[in-house]
């Protein structure tokens, strides 16, 4: 068959993008488990089989799942809730280092759509491509240290897959193979790794047990990089797994601090927080979070929460009256009024103004959300950072 | 040409003999290597999101059952994509439904301001929705499935001097309607 023309190239342009718009079974693993167990292979049938038309096994398979449905019912059902809900070890809780999707390298921009990702605090520790939940290869139920650079987590399926054993570490790319990995900072700063995880954004996994092949293959593609995406002119990128959805729909007119961007989104530790991390500069998203009284005395006591209110957000930033704020201004931002307040001076005691651990500031926007408020926080170097992050905080959309 | 498709996997060969012997968990990585394939294949046979679902759960059913009969694994794709579209044809019959493609005026609206696609979605909505099922799994299977003419013909129960005339003609009309 000769190669296409261009009407040809134009029609299954076309028709690519109409039949994308089809929605994938979820779970293949599950289903294949489901089918190949309605239909069991028994070599005595072979000869039966091959009589029987394809269209009568279609209906066949339905009977019988529907009658091990009904058997199940009687025998389980009637007696206790059909449940396989696997309980986490409150004990052994998975860190906050392993928060996030994770997704096999090479580094690209943004999520990919079509390789498989793990999730450490989702219900399927793999997510398949498309997105859909591989519930069958199991969940995330435990982690233990296991000495220096030494973590296993625990991987539990309720069907065939059974448990699982896994290595895990972190290691920051940035390092050159060989050399240690700085040392964890101290107790109590946002990014303290509190286990012999490692530092860094590369994770590592290995298998210590594991009977379940098709977890193993997923698995075992190494290294596993965190979920960032890319800040560069006219780019839409999402929240990630943020509490308050949205994308930011980036201006062409964003100017490039580093390669072509003006650095990276990524989610380093908890749903209620997102950062945009650069070389000289950093900000961040933050809600639902508790947030310090005094931003220049962590000591002083913790709100429970981001004020639910611009007024009463700028009120609480402000009522650290050593750092000096200016008047709060009214920012436009996806048809909302947030509002943006910057500090005059510096803390009395020394102490970078933070409103959270690990989170520091100079220009902060409180922005409504509806029935709540997020806060970002930044913290440039430059006027020229500062007007970046305006520029950020006006590109916001909520979902 | 690109294809939303994916490309054959060398890993189906030994996935095909382990899951023909009665390994569900080669089995499922068949399942999940082609299915998404197979969802969209019958999508656009049936032009409706549960019936190529339905379709495609048909065709795993009838592809376990039949994995013993592949005679070459390394076709497994082609194969699979053709029952696929065979089920998708039985969905509609079972249905009474000739022409189902359905026209969605929300994502009508967005696709007709893609500047990418050059086809307007809303045109070529309409132009399925008159084809017959074994001309949309034509279309299908040869330009968003990527099949040879060979494969086509196999896939169709047809010669591939009789596939490439039909698909020939099938353009042609197309063309005819969509090209302006």
């Amino acid at each position: 068959m000769t190669e296409f023309d261009v009407f040809e190239r134009r029609l299954a342009a076309a028709l690519t993008s109409y039949a994308s718009e089809a929605e994938p079974l979820p779970d293949p693993f599950e289903r294949a488990q489901a089918i190949a167990s309605a239909h069991p292979r028994r070599s005595g049938w072979r000869s039966v089989a091959r009589g029987i038309p394809l269209s009568r096994w279609v209906w066949i398979g339905v009977a019988l799942l529907l009658a091990a449905s009904v058997i199940a019912y009687v025998l389980i059902g009637s007696r206790q809730p059909r449940q396989v809900v696997i309980a986490v070890d409150p004990a052994n809780p998975i860190p906050a280092q392993l928060f996030g999707l994770w997704y096999p390298g090479p580094r690209t921009d943004g999520v990919p759509t079509d390789r498989a990702m793990l999730d450490f605090n989702a219900s399927a520790l793999i997510q398949l491509p498309g997105g859909s939940p591989a519930t069958s290869l199991g969940r995330a139920v435990a982690f233990v240290e296991r000495g220096p650079g030494n973590a296993e987590v625990t991987v539990q399926a309720a069907g065939a897959c059974g448990e699982g054993r896994y290595r895990v570490a972190l290691q920051d790319p940035s390092i050159p193979p060989g050399l240690p990995s700085p040392a964890p900072l101290p107790p109590g700063s946002s990014s303290d790794p509190a286990t012999p995880l490692g530092n860094g954004d590369e994770l590592h996994v290995t298998a210590v047990s594991d009977e379940c092949v098709a977890r193993l293959e997923v698995l075992r593609s190494a290294p596993w990089l965190r979920a960032t995406q890319q800040l560069r002119p006219e780019a839409i990128v999402s929240s990630l797994q943020f509490t308050e959805p949205f994308h930011l729909a980036l201006p062409a007119d964003l100017p490039a601090l580093i390669g072509d961007g003006v650095g990276q989104l990524y989610q380093p530790e908890s749903a209620t927080r997102l950062n945009v991390s650069h070389a000289w500069w950093n900000a961040f998203f933050l809600d639902d979070e508790p947030v310090y009284r005094d931003l220049c005395d962590p000591g002083a006591g913790t709100l429970p929460d981001i004020p639910a209110t611009v007024e009463e957000a700028t009120t609480w930033l402000r009522s650290t009256a050593s750092l000096g704020f200016e008047e709060p201004s009214p920012v436009q931002i996806d048809g909302r009024t947030a509002l943006r307040v910057g500090k005059l001076g510096d803390c009395p005691n020394g102490n970078i103004p933070a409103v959270a651990a690990g989170v520091y500031g100079d220009i902060f926007y409180a922005i409504p959300t509806g029935d709540d408020v997020i806060l970002f926080v930044v913290r440039p170097d430059t006027q020229n950072e500062a007007d970046i992050a305006a520029q950020l905080a006006r590109s916001i959309v909520f979902d | 040409m690109s294809s939303g498709f994916a490309a054959p996997v060398a890993a189906d060969r030994s996935d095909v003999e382990l899951a023909a012997d009665g390994d569900e968990v080669a089995f499922g990585r068949l399942v999940a290597r082609h299915q998404a394939d197979m969802t969209r294949l019958a999508y656009v046979i049936t032009g409706d999101r549960d019936l190529a679902q339905d379709a495609t759960q048909a065709a795993w059913v009838a592809a376990w059952l039949r994995l013993r009969s592949v005679r070459d694994p390394a076709r497994i794709r082609s194969w699979l994509l053709s029952i696929a579209a065979n089920e998708a044809r039985q969905v509609l019959r079972r249905r009474g439904r000739v022409a189902v493609v359905e026209i969605d005026p929300e994502t009508t609206a967005s696709a007709r301001n893609e500047a990418s696609t050059s086809i307007a979605r809303l045109d070529l909505v309409r132009a399925l929705a008159v084809l017959s099922p074994d001309d949309r799994t034509l279309l299908a299977l040869r330009y968003v499935a990527g099949l040879d003419a060979a494969e086509l013909g196999a896939a169709t129960g047809r010669s591939a001097s009789g596939t490439r005339a039909r698909l020939s003609r099938l353009t042609a009309r197309l063309r005819q309607e969509l090209d302006r």
